[in-house]
């Protein structure tokens, strides 16, 4: 396989594992001539597009919001009271939650949390592999249609 | 047993293989995939450098009913992995970009369904001819504690020279003919021989094995007389 150095100074080892292929001594202008790299990045690009939509499809089913608690001094005792506070359109929403489902809740919230930073890793390595492969997507226009 | 270096691995990968170590997974089962080629460099000196960011594992299956040994489930999610489904309900993880799938031999045909792994709380893809990477494996230390199970050059050499003309994907294809080319220096004939021997393959896998030998230019007479005739 040819590969070339390019000039370009190798990448250090944890900015390797970071990059959506690791490969030691090569750049960005491999990827555009070499095919066995360009196939490479194109099938983790597959890759990438199937976890983020798995991911995305697995974060659906979690309870949006964040969980807060509650604390009241009622004479000498302190009461908790545990809520899920989350958005529902332009209000906030604080909704009880009995003890008895805090242990779920908090794990659910938890593994949303794990999920959505993965989604966000593969969000950035989708990005970097689009500016890699020339790939355009369809931007999403922020304005609403004047029409 | 020769110790791998501390930073071979990137430290998810590291960690998740010395975990996997301390519950006894590779006492039969083994890594498999493109992380394999890392490991022969280092102990082979093979010069390839490409690989993806999933991680494949070959399970090995003892016993369809055997009890459970891990729930490694639990434990790749402590390590910072979050578990999803994929299409077609394959159980994968995920964590730092890093993608965790595990498979075991397929017996039948194409057909077959995802298997549910209780001995280790898992669900893997069925694929053929992995029996070949789990029973030719040998073992490497990843440090003074834990071992890794890797399949040796002539197995992986073998797995790929069958399983290549039959990759839907062309690049896939074309990445296991740079391995298989990348391998060719290191292989010794005698143990190819004895890992094909080890085989029961129909005319059509004997075949893909005689074309993937002449996209890489590898002699398929190293096969034995068996294959010569087939190479002309």
């Amino acid at each position: 396989m040819k590969m070339g150095k390019r000039g370009a100074a190798t990448p250090a080892k944890d900015e390797l594992d970071k990059i959506p292929l690791q490969m030691d001594n090569i750049t960005m202008n491999v990827a555009e001539n070499d095919p066995a790299v360009q196939g490479l990045l194109q099938e983790e690009y597959r890759r990438c597009l199937d976890v983020l939509e798995a991911l995305q499809q697995k974060i659906a089913t979690y309870p949006k919001g964040a969980l807060n608690t509650r604390e009241k001094v009622i004479g000498e005792r302190k009461y908790f009271y545990h809520s899920l506070v989350f958005r529902e359109g332009s209000r906030v929403v604080n909704q009880h939650v009995p003890k008895s489902e805090l242990p779920t809740l908090r794990a659910q919230v938890e593994e949303r949390d794990k999920c959505r930073k993965e989604i966000a890793t593969y969000r950035r390595r989708i990005a970097y592999l689009e500016k890699l492969l020339k790939i355009r997507r369809p931007q999403k226009s922020r304005r609403a249609n004047p029409a | 047993m020769r110790i791998l270096p501390k930073d071979l691995f990137p430290e998810p990968v590291g960690g998740l293989l010395r975990s996997l170590s301390g519950v006894g997974f590779f006492d039969r089962s083994t890594l498999i995939g493109s992380w394999v080629m890392l490991i022969y460099r280092e102990l082979y000196g093979v010069h390839y450098t490409l690989r993806t960011l999933d991680l494949d594992f070959a399970v090995q299956v003892a016993h369809g009913r055997a009890r459970m040994r891990a729930d490694l489930e639990t434990l790749i999610s402590g390590l910072g992995f979050t578990s999803f489904f994929a299409a077609g309900g394959l159980q994968k993880f995920t964590g730092g970009g890093y993608e965790v799938e595990f498979f075991v031999h397929r017996h039948g045909g194409r057909s077959e369904e995802l298997r549910t792994l209780g001995e280790w709380k898992l669900s893997a893809l069925p694929l053929p001819f992995l029996r070949m990477l789990i029973e030719f494996s040998e073992a490497v230390a990843l440090d003074e504690t834990a071992t890794l199970r890797y399949p040796i050059p002539e197995a992986y050499f073998l797995h790929k020279l069958i399983i290549n003309p039959n990759r839907l994907v062309k690049e896939k294809r074309e990445k296991d003919l740079e391995q298989c080319a990348a391998l060719m220096g290191v292989l010794d004939l005698e143990k190819l021989r004895r890992v094909l021997d080890s085989q029961r393959m129909s005319g059509k896998t004997r075949r893909a094995i005689v074309t993937s030998c002449h996209a890489i230019g590898f002699p398929v007479e190293a096969f034995g007389t068996e294959f010569s005739w087939m190479g002309h």
